[in-house]
Order: structure tokens, then sequence, then C-alpha cells
């Protein structure tokens, strides 16, 4: 029942200079009083119960939220997303060749516990990363650094290889203030990766005494796990809630008393959670009830809509006949009304997009490539068939998406856009959701056209996204493969002068949309209900959930 | 030993094959179905880390290894590690959900009883009066509404509603489990009418045909005859007989109101076992789901048992043999 959170790619959280074109009129911040600290408590509902309160094995929005309040890594991004700023590091520099990356850890940096936050910890915790026994899910964005792109060769069966390979790996930590990673290239995108709420501070006498179970999200973690975030754990309902309570060591307090994170997966539910006081944020509003929204007086002032680095896009199958021929994979981009869809089945929530990277952070252009033109789509149709594409082959597609009631009208509506300006009979398949997600495995690519995917961005960097579409990239789902757009993909990922990356970006992209492996859609856009009486919340492009960056939930208050 | 100590020890030897088939099929389903813990929509794990994954849960070994490995574990009442919630054993899990589903589950069943049945018999004495047509005209309308019909229902007038009449002074909570949980707190007034609305219904209209067909029956017409006072008859001839079929539905009854509803736990935001379990389904969260499969297995078996035991003192004809 909940629409575009299937594709949860964890975001990085920043407060924003979009936060005053995202904040609602219930969370103007100006001359309101906080209310006295015994009612400074904030509900937030986070759809799931995370899997685990190990920052290292983290990899959902629902986790984030809890892992990036607990813990804090070395730099946080900066309020408008150009750049990245101080956290657990007070400065940090780059050798002039881009490999060497050294980070001043901020003196003073301790634990919730008062122990010192040192740069063996932040050596330890990265190597937990790229541990094989562990099994981090956000491994990859690690493989930058020196020596770990080796991390698909060791055997974690292996200890002797698994502690050959950790060994190895370009971090050290010559003082105790020192941390030096070490790039196997020149990646200027890495300093987002050092923002990423994984790669924490943890303290290892807590993964000692913790074993098997540490990070397990049971009522046994309280006091048990130390970061140094600005909140820490106070109390742990399995399956229920976790409530975060100040941390006391950390150099800012926070206004908030107690942060109460619920688990409540179905909207509706949520919904009326909302309605009957019972919850402060919401997560969103189920579609069909958006137009009620709009029009009830007390809720519409309680909305907040904002940009968010969100982008959807159907994938077609480039292997399979007759989606191995580019015009048609065109056409079909070209014959889908975007206007009309966010219109008619979104309700007004999103922007159309015909575009890859989105609008709000560096690289987005605008582009017609892809856009709405019934004609351009018929005359490309013919050139495909008359390249050989037949009837017969166009009257086998098959639309696949993962079932649910709120996807059946997007599904509908495609189909009959087809048929309306192409003329195509597309089938419709409703795929349980495990086997849908088994389909459209790069490895296994058993589809024809799949909606709806999408990405959100982990960082506020081109690589993040033009990466997905390079040969033989796992969330490729198109499985298609350009040598000119790997090629500039690679340039634009190392190349030192910011310059030359966006260029390369800019005709990846071109490619990408000319060649149409995926027809974008939308971009999606945040359409939350938060409580009148919550302030102080600034919000960013980047932000997926109720929190942003440190600065932001420090800032936050229930006023009186 | 007396035959009905040796007939619950043989039952409860017998459910030892019961389950282990119950493990083999389950098993065998959960592996033939598409997918399996690391497939996810939208951003995939490298599969590196889904070898890596595999290795650290065991799932690179062959099936039958892990089959063997898992049977090995459920012997030593060892179920594993749940796949989605990295160190916490599938036991613990279970635990941490179940108690809320059996609270809820229980005061349904207790409130269900005596509602069904006396609905059911004081229809069934007063056959076709105002009485008969309104109990049974409830226990239809309950019967046909589907339990998510009834719990927005529920939610939209007794809480959003009356929030908005009274303006915020007297309304029932959406549900939710506040700490520490007692089964007298009013968060669980609707779900549990949410959930025993069906099965009260079920019961009602049992008891009343029951009671119907016990009515007729000559003995009855004698009890009357040889002048016994209406109390008497129905309570020691009526009842004591038209209970017999009651009894054999109220145990499977009870058995699906202790396994949880995936519904009424959701929209009541409670963390039971009904909603644990589909949410493992889901995922494919093999330990997760085996684990509550054989639960649900040994409760299903143990409601059975109790039924079979009860029938004795209820139907003197009844002998426990093989």
């Amino acid at each position: 029942m909940h629409l575009g959170v299937s594709i949860r790619a964890a975001a990085l959280a920043t407060a924003g200079v979009f936060a005053a074109v995202a904040c609602g009129g219930g969370t103007s911040s100006t001359g309101v009083n906080p209310a006295s600290p015994d009612k400074q408590i904030l509900r937030v509902n986070v759809d799931t119960e995370p899997g685990t309160l190990d920052p290292t094995q983290q990899q959902w929005v629902y986790e984030a939220n809890v892992g990036r309040n607990m813990f804090e890594a070395l730099v946080t991004p900066k309020a408008d997303l150009s750049d990245v700023q101080p956290g657990a590091a007070s400065s940090w520099t780059v050798s002039s060749d881009g490999l060497t990356w050294t980070f001043k850890i901020r003196s003073g940096e301790v634990y919730s516990d008062g122990t010192a936050v040192t740069a063996s910890d932040f050596v330890r915790s990265y190597k937990r990363i790229l541990d094989p026994t562990v099994a981090a899910p956000y491994e990859s964005y690690f493989e930058a650094i020196k020596g770990a792109s080796a991390y698909s060769s060791v055997d974690a069966k292996n200890s002797t290889a698994v502690k050959t390979f950790l060994d190895g790996l370009g971090v050290a930590a010559p003082d105790a203030q020192t941390f030096v990673i070490t790039l196997a290239n020149a990646a200027p995108w890495f300093k987002w990766v050092t923002s990423l709420w994984l790669a924490a501070p943890i303290k290892q006498a807590d993964v000692d005494a913790g074993g098997a179970t540490f990070g397990a999200v049971t009522a046994d973690a309280v006091g048990k796990l130390h970061g140094n975030g600005p909140f820490m754990l106070g109390e742990v309902v399995p399956k229920d809630h976790i409530t975060l309570v100040p941390n006391p060591k950390f150099r800012t307090q926070p206004k908030l008393q107690k942060v109460i994170l619920l688990y409540i997966p179905d909207g509706n539910v949520e919904f009326a959670k909302f309605q009957n006081g019972e919850l402060d944020i919401t997560r969103g509003v189920p579609n069909p009830d958006v137009p009620t929204v709009l029009n009830d007086p007390k809720l519409s002032k309680q909305v907040l809509r904002g940009p968010t680095l969100l982008n959807w896009w159907l994938d077609f199958n480039t292997t399979r006949p007759p989606l191995n021929n580019a015009d048609l994979r065109l056409a079909l981009a070209k014959s889908i009304d975007r206007d009309s869809y966010i219109k008619n089945i979104r309700h007004g929530i999103g922007t159309p997009s015909t575009y890859f990277i989105p609008n709000g952070e560096r690289g987005y252009e605008p582009s017609d490539i892809q856009k709405y033109d019934c004609t351009a789509a018929k005359a490309l149709l013919a050139k495909a068939k008359a390249a050989g594409v037949t009837d017969a082959q166009l009257a086998g597609l098959h639309y696949e998406y993962g079932a649910s009631s709120a996807r059946k009208p997007t599904a509908e509506f495609f189909q009959q856009q087809w048929q309306q300006c192409l003329g195509l009979n597309v089938i419709v398949d409703a795929a349980e959701s495990q086997t849908h997600s088994r389909n459209l495995k790069t490895s296994v690519h058993n589809y024809w056209i799949s909606g709806v995917s999408g990405w959100q961005a982990d960082y506020p960097d081109g690589q993040d996204w033009m990466d997905i579409f390079t040969t033989g990239g796992g969330n490729n789902f198109p499985v298609w493969s350009n040598k000119q757009y790997d090629d500039l993909v690679n340039k634009g990922d190392n190349a030192p002068k910011q310059a030359d990356r966006d260029a390369a970006y800019s005709q990846a992209q071109k490619i990408l949309e000319q060649e149409a492996p995926v027809m974008f859609l939308y971009q999606d856009e945040k359409f939350l209900l938060v409580s009148s009486k919550v302030k102080g919340w600034q919000r960013s492009a980047l932000d997926d959930d109720w929190i942003g960056d440190v600065a932001t939930a420090t800032s936050m208050y229930i006023a009186a | 030993m007396t035959n009905l100590a040796i007939y619950i020890i043989r039952r409860l030897l017998w459910m030892i094959p019961v389950l282990f088939f119950v493990i083999v099929i389950t098993f065998g389903l959960m592996h033939l179905a598409p997918g399996g813990p690391w497939d996810r929509e939208g951003r995939q794990l490298s599969p590196q880390v889904v070898n890596n994954l595999n290795v650290k849960y065991g799932l690179d070994k062959p099936l039958p290894q892990q089959f063997l490995t898992y049977i090995w574990g459920v012997v030593h009442f060892d179920f594993g590690d749940s796949l989605k919630s990295p160190g916490q054993h599938v036991s613990d899990r279970i635990l941490q959900s179940w108690p809320y589903t059996f609270t809820l589950g229980a005061v349904a069943f207790i409130l269900l009883v005596p509602i069904g049945i006396g609905l059911g018999v004081i229809a069934a004495l007063r056959q076709n009066s105002l009485l008969d047509y309104t109990a049974l005209g409830l226990a239809t309308a309950a019967a046909s509404t589907p339990n998510f019909v009834v719990g927005i229902f529920l939610i939209i007038v007794f809480a959003l509603g009356m929030n908005k009449l009274t303006d915020g002074n007297f309304y029932f909570p959406t549900g939710g489990m506040p700490q520490p949980f007692n089964p007298f707190q009013v968060e669980l007034i609707m779900p549990v009418i949410t959930l025993a609305a069906l099965p009260t219904a079920y019961i009602a209209r049992l008891t009343r045909s029951s009671t119907l067909d016990t009515l007729r029956q000559d003995f009855v017409r004698t009890a009357w005859a040889k002048g016994l006072k209406s109390r008497l008859v129905v309570m020691r001839h009526v009842l004591k007989n038209s209970l017999i079929p009651v009894v054999t539905a109220l145990g499977p009854t009870f058995a699906f109101l202790i396994t949880g509803s995936f519904i009424t736990e959701t929209l009541f935001s409670i963390p039971g076992i009904g909603r644990a379990f589909v949410t493992s389904i889901a995922g494919r969260d093999y330990t997760m789901i085996l684990g509550t499969t054989i639960l649900f297995a040994v409760l299903i078996a143990l409601v059975n048992l109790v039924v079979d035991v009860l029938y004795v003192f209820i139907d003197p004809r009844v002998r426990l043999t093989d």
C-alpha cells in the first residue's frame, strides 16, 4: 500500500537551502517558544523496524534514521549540498594527486560514555565495512580505497585471506588524531562517501562485548552501544519502537528530549494516526488521499512539500528482441504523456522527468530527447520496423511490475498510452514483488519492460547516478552496455577538475537518454504531514525522512 | 497410568513426525519460491556481498545439508538466527511478538465464547421471534463483513470521528501497544472487536442451528413431557448435547485467534506474530518462516488435542482410542 517507498536507496541528510522552498506553514520557526523539556517529545514514523543498530550493516532509510542520529561520520553534507563540512573530523587535506586523504579528528570528540574517539576507531570501522565476513551492504562505495577492489576475490571462509586483504587496505592511523585514507584512483566524489552515516566510528569494546549479537535490535542494546552522534538509545521495544534521548557528551545539545521512532508500514494507518494526534511526522500521505488533505482546512496547513533527489523510470530489457532496438525503446519512451500521468495518476505529486540526474543536484540538465511526442514516436517505431522489428515481436511485449494495488493504475496508464499512440497491445503482468525483483536481476533479466524503478541519491554527486548504467553494473537492470558511455563516466568519476567531470557526465547523459535503456518518468516530491507544533525543521532535497543532518536534529523542537 | 494419560502421551509423540513433515514441506516450498532473502526491489546488493551473506548464514551449502543442519538445530531447540535481524535468534524474535498476539487472541476468545454461545442459544430458544431475527441478522452481518472493513469502520467512527466530534476530548486510540503492556488497556478494544467479530458470528450461528436440532430430539420432548423445569431441560439436556459441534469449532477458532491476523495487527499497529509471519514470507526470511510455521503447527496440534480430550467430558459416548 505504500507508494514510492519501494526504492529505498538510503539517502544522506543535510539542512538545506531547499528548506525555504520545502517548509510548509507548519514548520516556520519564527517567534515561537519551545515547550517545557518534559514536552519535548517527537513521535515519528520510520516505517519498519531497523534490522540492526550496527551502522556498518545498515542500508535502508529506516535504519539510517537511527544510525545517523547515534553516530557521526568524518564529515557531513553542507546545507546547500555544494560540499561537505566538518563532522567528527575538524579538518582534512587531499594530496595534489588526489590519492591521499588526511583527516584530523575533532579534539574532544567522544562517545556517549565519554571514551575518546580515535583515528584507529575509524581504521577499524572502515575495515569492518570491507570485511567479507561482515558482508556490509554498502561495501561497494568503499572499493575506491586502495586494495579494496580485491573484495570480490577474497574467500570469506578463509580467515588468513580475509586478514591479508584487510591489512592491505589503504587506511591508517599514524597518530590518535590523524586518519589517512589512500585511494586507488583520484576520486573527487569520495568525500561524499566519507560523509555516509555508516562510515562512523564504532567503539571496539562495544563490538567485542557484543560479539555475534552486536547491533541486535533488542532491549539489551540500551547502554551497551555508544555512538558519537547527538542522540543515544533510550529504550528499545522490539517490533514496536525505539526511543532516542540526547547524548549528554555531544557538543551541541538537542532540544528534543525524546524521539520516538515508531514502525507503521501502512500509509493509511499512518494517516489515521496523524489525524488522531498520535503521530507528529508522517512519511507521506497515501496518494489517493492527497486531494482530501489539500482540501482539509486543518490538514492542509500541516502539509510539507519539497524536492527530493529521487528519480523514477521504466527499464527496457535491452538483451531481448525487439527491445534490443534503440529506436523502438525511444519510441516507447516518447509515447507516454508524463504531464497527464502526474496530474491524473499521481494527484499532482512529482514533476515529469525526461532527464537522469535530478533537479536540485549538480549535473541536472533538462532534456527533450525523451519528451512526449507522439508523431516522433510513430516515426521511430516505423524506423524500428524497417530495421527488422516484427509485429509478432511487438505483440509479445510484457510490462511487469511488483504487484500492489497502488501500482496498478500506473501499469494501466502505460498500457493505454502505448495503445493510443503506437497501437501496441502491451500485456501487463503483476508479479509478486520478490519474484519481480529476481526477474529484474542483471544475472537473470527475465522481463521485457519493467516498472517502476528508481534511484535516490546517496549523496549529491553525479557519480552516484552515472555509475548505475555502466556495463555490468549490479543496478543496470536493462543490461545495457555502451562503450562510449562507460568511457565518459569513467572520465567523469576520476577527473580532478570539476569542469571536466561536468562535461563528461553531461555528454554521457545525452547518450543514455538517446539510447533509452530506460524511460525517465518523474522526479518525486516529498509530500508529508508535520504537526504544527513541530518547529525548527530544515529539510533539504537530500533528506528522505524526518531527520536531516546533525544541525537539523539538534535544531528541532516542540512549540509551547 | 490411566487411559487418558496414555492417550495424551501417544498424541504428543505423534506430533514429532507431524512436525517433521511440516518442516519438510515448508522447507521445500520456501526454497521453491522464486527470489531469496537478499533479493529486493530497487538498489541491489553486489554479487560479492550476496556471496558473503550466503556464507555468513550457511546458505552457500547444498540444500540437503542445510536441511539436515536445520533439523539438527531444531532437535536442540535452536531455530537459527533471523536472516533479516542479524544477531537475533528466531525464538527470541517469536517471543517478542507472540505474547501480543496471544493476549489479543485470548481476550477475543474469552469474550466470544459467552457472547457467541449465548446469542446462539437465546436465538434458538426464541426461534422466529424478533430476538432471533436480530441475533441472526447481527451474526450474518458480522460473518459477511471482512475484518479490514470492520477495523477501518471502527477507526473512522470511534477514533477519528469521535476525536473530531468531541474536539479531541474523548476518542479511542488507533491501536498500538503502550508499554508496559497489559490486557486491559483501551488500545485493545477496537482490535479485539475486529478480530472477534467474525468468529463470534460463526459460533452464534453454529450454536443456534445445533441447539435447534437438539430441541427437536425425542429425549428433549421426553424431558418436557415428564414436567422438568425449563431451566433444567435447557441446561442439562439441550445445552450439553448441542455444544458438542460447537466445542469442535471452538478449537480451530482459538488456534486461529492466537496465531494472529495480519490485517488486524497491521491496522492497529500491533507488533504481533501474524504480521511478522507475512513479512518474513515476503522477505524470504527462511529461518523466521520455518520457526513461525513450527510454532503454528505445535499450537494447532495442541489445541486439537485439548478438544479431543474435552469430548470425553462432554460426551460420555466418546472413548479415546487410536
